[in-house]
């Protein structure tokens, strides 16, 4: 528990007042100095019976509802089911005398009957929403079941802990509580996805369609290398795909698109907006585009050609008609191309001013006035080198070039020999027209 | 996904989906089983007395139309949270809202006298006297309703839906050869050619099907039920359920007089016949429940049907239309209910009426309105405003015309067959 907390505070970012308080009460239960707090699951008090506090049964609890604070979750009120086709009854949490695993206590109503519940966007239910559904771990790549959710009781106030993935619940739920119990630990904290963590999709907690919850928060979903994106866009199913495709960035998007089988693609794509299409292929080379159009149906691909800038839909067309094609097909516009008599120093400044919009980062190209290349530096070399040194006095000068119409066959050769990640382009007159990557010229097959 | 969580899901969803259906299932299962009412029931045995197995298809193709039709009123009443009649009013105008009212409840009522005489007919072979029958149904057909909650209405009254199942065993307890059961329903054939008996025979099995009640009924049950758009998907399933109920139904009661009076070569016009001529053949039983699934018929229709007439009143005259407030507070809504069943059992009581004149009549009458009320019906779901997302697909919509299309010109040919039964024979 202790662990949990600090991990979870080092990890978010701005914690507000309330949910510290709140944590400090939960870590002091841990350590046992509080004896009004227990730990409840929801599978134990849930369809339990509900009485007030002289003793008559009202119904049965049917669900817990939230008030879905990203730190803590605190319930605001149950819901009853009632025998008989009655509506269900709904009672605020403040009524509520004690929960346990044999039954739920409220107070008698006050005037007859208990004050009408209105419910509001960010409200959820528990068991509706969260319990028995599936959640994606981040970490492990894998679908799993939240079997159910723990919840704490702190100074008769009930918090979400978070969602039980662990063997322990899922024996629990099948009714071999005892064995469980019996067999393994009593449910080791790994099997608790923390509630911050849990993450539902679509962003829309009330939503009927959100079955898969992501155990990581919104940022957090921008630090997940895109070839890890595009494992969890397979793993999901379309509605769920196209939900989390569509809480991205639109360059992390790309990225993870890219990295899609194409089946995948084709299901994103279909239904992605042109207008986000159109943003995101911005951030994709020309040839990563044509390598998408080539796996969709053809109405799409023609679709998707009309929004595409005019230099890239024909280079994309040339690229999907012909069989092998020339560098210049290939090239980037945008890399890094800096003048001799800059200081190490000064280039590091541009280099983070221009680095950022730009593909190719890996190497910087030295140029003079006309834009003729003169030499070549690895961004490794410019890190070790004297910051008060010139560019001209570490470049390679000997630089490896191809001309905008060598083959592709051809580049892919020189790329084989090299080992290089990117090689300028330049024409006739030796001025630099572009960079082809490596990365273009080696497609998945 | 592993594979022992992957099953747990499963499992766990099915069963939420199941709880969903559950509580959102009853008025598609109820609107559909109680068309096989007492007129229903009397339609199937006559035809599996006379053509054997031979139309058994017919009825298949029949319970897929009526999915088609009621299916409509689902979307409608979910969306708008309005009956039937009020939509009529509402998108129509006065004069073709007091049409549909007034022809309503006239064929509502006679078709409920017809009921009644279904349900003496089934309770005079267990030897119980008419006038016996008859206070007792009015008498439980009022509590029912009287409970103050939609949901025991709704509850109880498929219960009764469930006895219309009897008609399986009675059919296998007159042993049929079920080779030639599935033969009949694999290769369709008319038997004989389209002779006139033969037409006259499918109309009234397609005027069964479908019936103008059942449109206002449903629509207002989802309604009275609180049937969201949310429900919608649940709803149709419930709609298609009690389609193949129906159809199932339909189909065994046609194994069950084709299996026998049919190859005996025993002619009736009743299905009360049936079930006495079923005894010989398929013993004691088979006849007691047949009687039982004729009585459960009646019972079914007449408690749909004046439902229905009373839903419609409501809306139109603004009263508290629903089953979920207290007689107390809506009496005018009960009384109109309990006028129409009282009223209804007291005119089979009468000697010497003349059913036959009845029958024919409510045959006219429901020619006349089943097809404004189908006509409106895809009008009001071709609207955009109306219907949001769930406006009629082009497909929806080349389905739902061909049906009103082929209805409107067969029930019409069948109405006019009936005042003129001379006109088809030639």
């Amino acid at each position: 528990m202790i662990d949990e907390v600090s991990e979870s505070q080092s990890r978010g970012g701005q914690v507000s007042a309330r949910s510290d308080q709140i944590r400090e009460r939960i870590l002091k239960a841990s350590l046992g100095q509080n004896k009004t707090t227990r730990y409840i699951f929801l599978s134990e008090v849930i369809s339990k019976r509900v009485q007030t506090e002289k003793g008559v049964t009202v119904g049965k609890l049917k669900d817990l509802v939230i008030r879905d604070d990203p730190h803590y979750a605190e319930v605001t009120n149950i819901i009853i089911e009632r025998s008989l086709g009655r509506p269900p009854l709904y009672v605020s949490w403040d009524n509520v005398v004690n929960v346990t695993t044999e039954k739920t206590v409220i107070r008698e109503p006050p005037e007859g009957r208990y004050p009408e519940i209105k419910h509001t966007g960010d409200q959820l239910l528990l068991r509706d929403k969260i319990l028995d559904k599936r959640i994606l771990d981040i970490e492990g790549f894998d679908i799993e079941v939240v079997y159910d959710i723990r919840l704490l009781l702190v100074e008769g106030k009930l918090f979400v802990v978070g969602a039980d993935v662990g063997r322990h619940a899922f024996l629990r739920r099948l009714g071999f509580g005892r064995i469980a119990k019996s067999v393994l630990e009593n449910g080791s904290k790994e099997d608790v996805i923390p509630w911050r963590y849990v993450q539902s999709l679509p962003a829309d907690l009330t939503g009927t369609k959100g079955d898969v919850k992501l155990n990581i928060t919104r940022q957090g979903l921008k630090d997940i290398h895109p070839e890890d994106l595009a494992d969890i866009l397979e793993e999901l199913s379309q509605d769920e795909r196209v939900h989390l495709f569509n809480a991205l960035d639109n360059e992390v998007a790309a990225d993870a698109l890219e990295a899609t089988e194409p089946r995948v693609q084709r299901e994103i794509l279909a239904s992605t907006t042109s207008e986000r299409a159109a943003q995101i292929f911005t951030y994709l080379s020309p040839v990563q585009i044509a390598d998408i159009m080539s796996v969709l149906p053809r109405d799409d691909s023609e679709e998707f050609m009309k929004i595409l800038k005019r230099d890239v839909a024909s280079k994309v067309h040339q690229l999907l008609s012909q069989h092998d094609v020339p560098a210049s097909t290939l090239a980037i516009r945008c890399f890094l191309g800096f003048q001799g008599d800059l200081t190490i120093e000064e280039a590091f400044m541009r280099f983070r001013d221009e680095a950022r919009a730009c593909n190719v980062t890996m190497y910087i190209y030295v140029v003079d006035n006309e834009g003729h290349l003169r030499g070549v530096i690895d961004i490794n070399e410019l890190l070790q080198a004297d910051p008060a040194g010139k560019l001209e006095e570490i470049m390679t000068r000997n630089v490896v070039t191809v001309a905008p119409t060598t083959m592709r066959a051809d580049v892919k050769a020189i790329f084989r020999k090299y080992r290089f990640r990117a090689i300028p382009i330049v024409d006739d007159s030796k001025k630099i027209v572009g960079v082809i990557r490596e990365k273009d010229v080696f497609l998945p097959e | 996904m592993r594979l022992v969580p992957r099953l747990y899901y499963l499992y766990r969803r099915a069963w939420k989906r199941l709880a969903i259906f559950s509580a959102v299932a009853g008025p598609g299962i109820i609107v559909m089983v109680a068309d096989n009412d007492a007129g229903g029931i009397t339609t199937y045995a006559v035809t599996g007395s006379r053509y054997g197995f031979n139309l058994i298809w017919l009825v298949i193709v029949f319970c897929i139309l009526a999915y088609f039709v009621q299916e409509m009123t689902v979307r409608l009443g979910a969306v708008t949270k309005r009956g039937h009649a009020e939509a009529i009013f509402d998108g129509f105008g006065p004069f073709w809202g007091w049409f549909s009212l007034i022809d309503l409840t006239l064929v509502n009522f006679l078709t409920i006298v017809t009921e009644f005489i279904g349900m003496v007919a089934a309770a005079s072979i267990f030897g119980i006297p008419p006038l016996v029958t008859i206070v007792a149904a009015v008498i439980f057909l009022t509590v029912l309703v009287a409970s103050g909650s939609y949901w025991t209405f709704e509850r109880i009254t498929l219960v009764f839906c469930l006895l219309n199942l009897v008609y399986i065993p009675a059919a296998f307890l007159a042993n049929p050869s079920w080779s030639e059961v599935a033969r009949s329903i694999v290769s369709p054939s008319f038997p004989a050619g389209l002779t006139t008996g033969l037409l006259t025979l499918i109309m009234a099995n397609i005027g069964t099907t479908i019936a103008p009640w059942m449109l206002f009924f449903q629509q207002s049950a989802v309604v009275d039920k609180e049937l969201d758009e949310k429900d919608i998907l649940y709803s149709k399933i419930d709609t298609a359920l009690g389609s193949i109920l129906t159809g199932l139904g339909a189909a065994f009661i046609m194994i069950a007089t084709g299996s026998t009076l049919h190859k005996m070569g025993i002619s009736i016009t009743e299905a009360s016949e049936a079930a006495l001529a079923l005894v010989p053949f398929a013993g004691q039983y088979a006849g007691a429940l047949f009687a039982i699934g004729l009585f459960d018929a009646g019972l079914l229709g007449a408690i749909c049907i004046s439902l229905s007439s009373s839903w419609a009143f409501g809306e139109v005259f603004g009263w508290a239309h629903t089953l979920n407030v207290k007689v107390k507070s809506s009496p005018w809504f009960y009384l109109f209910y309990f006028l129409n069943v009282a009223l209804a059992g007291a005119i089979v009581l009468i000697p010497n009426v003349p059913f036959v004149l009845i029958t024919l009549f409510v045959q006219v009458v429901a020619v006349t309105l089943l097809p404004a009320a189908l006509v409106f019906l895809i009008l009001l779901l071709n609207e955009k405003e109306l219907m949001g997302p769930y406006v009629n697909t082009k497909l929806q919509n080349v389905i739902d015309w061909a049906i009103v299309v082929a209805v409107i010109a067969v029930s019409s040919l069948y109405g006019i067959s009936t005042i003129f039964p001379d006109l088809l024979g030639g």
